[in-house]
């Protein structure tokens, strides 16, 4: 087990049992920024992630998100280097569609992360790195928009950390790709094979994975978010422990219902008009 | 005798629209108490009065059960749509063990006395305003077992026969989300609704599940003892929702 990954258990284990809200000590690795993290409950239930900079930096650096998760009671396990971590591709353009035989890599034929998604997921990756949630491994569809994702989440981490992605994989699985899609996945046997069979590796870190809609639901029976990770546990059968997503994340209106995306909308707009 | 139960909520809608007295349509089973329902803004609140002797109500109901919208009304009077409720209110000071059992109800979070008041009066509401389901499914959890028995004893006050034939099941399917032992993800519950077509017609099915279960099925964020209208013909859509005027937001699942 690396240094790095028993720091944030310490961590979460402090904040857990005395000092709720208190600052996390930002990793003293060489390379890292001065950045801070913070784990504190919003509600008895909801926790939030989130980071402030102790000096100025770039606009292209700034995050201004903050990573919400539910249960609180997941912070117990959220460190362990044997979870995976499941996503779904960031926020996408869905004035774009996929062509029905698209291949994997068309990225021309394909439904992309709009820009404001790729910067949500450069400061996911900042916020994941300063919480010590730095995965150890990352495998993702081929598609464009999971790829997009993780060059997002990657540029955040090493802004966090220069060193962020030291001893990391990152690797393409093909596998990983949709479902639905002609050129896609034809069922998640794959997938259930690689989430049950990671056991922590080399203790550097869980499993990311980044996919699909349809994959994380025919596997989990959970619809997520654009962008939303759900934490998975090998050792408990695949068991759904919670959620991490950002705080800017709604539902979708291809995924979700209509009434389901109107009643999101409404409020936010609540939620704006009231802040 | 399929028509022997005139449900009253029709008559309601019916006295509501046309400004009848709603006492002439209280069904036989409960007239000594009778509902009465008015429009509030974009929804409506059902409130009852005991109008006879013979009745061995717990105290005055004091509580209104708000709904919107209003055009809901219509479709409570379906047997086919499910009520997916919220446990009642809870003492929020103890929270649940992290790898609590199911029904271990000392490590768990429980109902409040004011809480298990409330789900009492929601049954007798329930029950004079004919909105009696027809049948009930409730998670091992004890906060919802407690919500279950304040419900029946509310509804058997108003009416000692409001529960006969009623199927009532714990099923584990519908145990908290989220929590290591409980359900591990809402594809049974909704399946379940799914199916449901109005059983023997005698009323709605109602399920008494949790805030993370509700939350992950419908993407609402329900109080404590409130309850959604679900509609399976339209792929469990949500029709409208239903609380008591006592029913405010917890600190364990609002900011």
């Amino acid at each position: 087990m690396s240094s790095l990954s028993l720091a944030g258990r310490t961590a979460a284990a402090l904040i857990l049992s005395t000092t709720l809200g208190s600052p996390l000590a930002a990793q003293e690795t060489d390379g890292a920024q001065d950045w801070v993290g913070e784990i504190a409950p919003v509600s008895g239930f909801t926790g939030e992630m989130s980071m402030t900079m102790q000096t100025e930096v770039p606009e292209d650096m700034a995050v201004e998100e903050v990573i919400r998760f539910e249960p609180w009671q997941m912070l117990d396990e959220m460190f362990r280097d044997d979870l995976v971590f499941l996503m779904r591709s960031g926020p996408s353009d869905w004035t774009a569609s996929d062509a029905a035989n698209t291949a994997a890599q068309d990225c021309e034929a394909q439904r992309l992360l709009t820009e404001e998604g790729q910067d949500q997921m450069r400061q996911f990756g900042a916020l994941l790195v300063v919480n010590e949630l730095r995965p150890g491994q990352i495998m993702m569809s081929e598609w464009c928009r999971s790829q997009q994702t993780y060059i997002g989440m990657e540029e955040g981490m090493v802004d966090a950390d220069m060193n962020a992605l030291d001893g990391m994989t990152a690797k393409l699985e093909p596998a990983l790709n949709p479902l639905a899609a002609e050129n896609g996945a034809a069922d998640v046997d794959a997938l259930r094979e690689i989430v049950m069979g990671w056991d922590g590796s080399d203790g550097d870190g869980p499993l990311m994975i980044i996919t699909h809609f349809d994959n994380i639901e025919a596997l989990t029976e959970f619809r997520v978010y654009e962008g939303e990770m759900l934490l998975v546990d090998p050792k408990r059968d695949g068991r759904v422990l919670g959620y991490l997503r950002l705080g800017s994340a709604t539902p979708d209106a291809v995924h979700f219902p209509a009434d389901i995306v109107a009643f999101a909308e409404a409020e936010r707009a609540r939620a704006a008009a009231t802040d | 005798m399929p028509d022997r139960h005139i449900p009253m909520i029709r008559n309601t809608v019916l006295s509501a629209i046309l400004g009848l007295p709603l006492l002439a349509a209280a069904p036989v089973q409960a007239q000594s108490v009778t509902g009465l329902v008015n429009q509030d803004g974009p929804g409506g609140r059902m409130s009852m009065e005991v109008i006879g002797t013979d009745v061995t109500l717990d105290g005055d109901v004091t509580e209104e059960l708000t709904f919107a919208p209003w055009e809901m009304l219509g479709e409570l009077a379906r047997d086919d749509v499910v009520l997916l409720m919220r446990h009642g209110p809870t003492d929020w000071s103890k929270r649940d063990m992290a790898n609590v059992a199911p029904t271990d109800c000392d490590n768990q979070r429980i109902m409040t006395e004011a809480g298990k008041r409330q789900m009492y009066e929601l049954g007798a509401l329930i029950v004079a305003n004919d909105l009696r389901p027809g049948q009930i499914v409730v998670s091992q959890w004890c906060r919802n077992q407690q919500t279950l028995e304040a419900l029946q004893a509310g509804m058997l006050d108003v009416d000692p026969t409001a529960l006969d034939g009623i199927e009532v099941n714990t099923m584990a399917e519908l145990n908290l989300l989220l929590s290591l032992q409980g359900a591990p993800d809402v594809a049974a519950m909704r399946d379940f609704i799914a199916a449901w077509d109005g059983g023997e017609g005698e009323g709605p099915l109602l399920i008494i599940s949790h805030f993370t279960n509700i939350q992950e099925l419908t993407e609402r964020t329900v109080y404590e003892g409130e309850l959604l209208l679900l509609d399976p013909d339209q792929d469990n859509r949500v029709l409208g929702e239903l609380k008591l005027g006592s029913a405010a937001p917890d600190v364990g699942h609002f900011e």
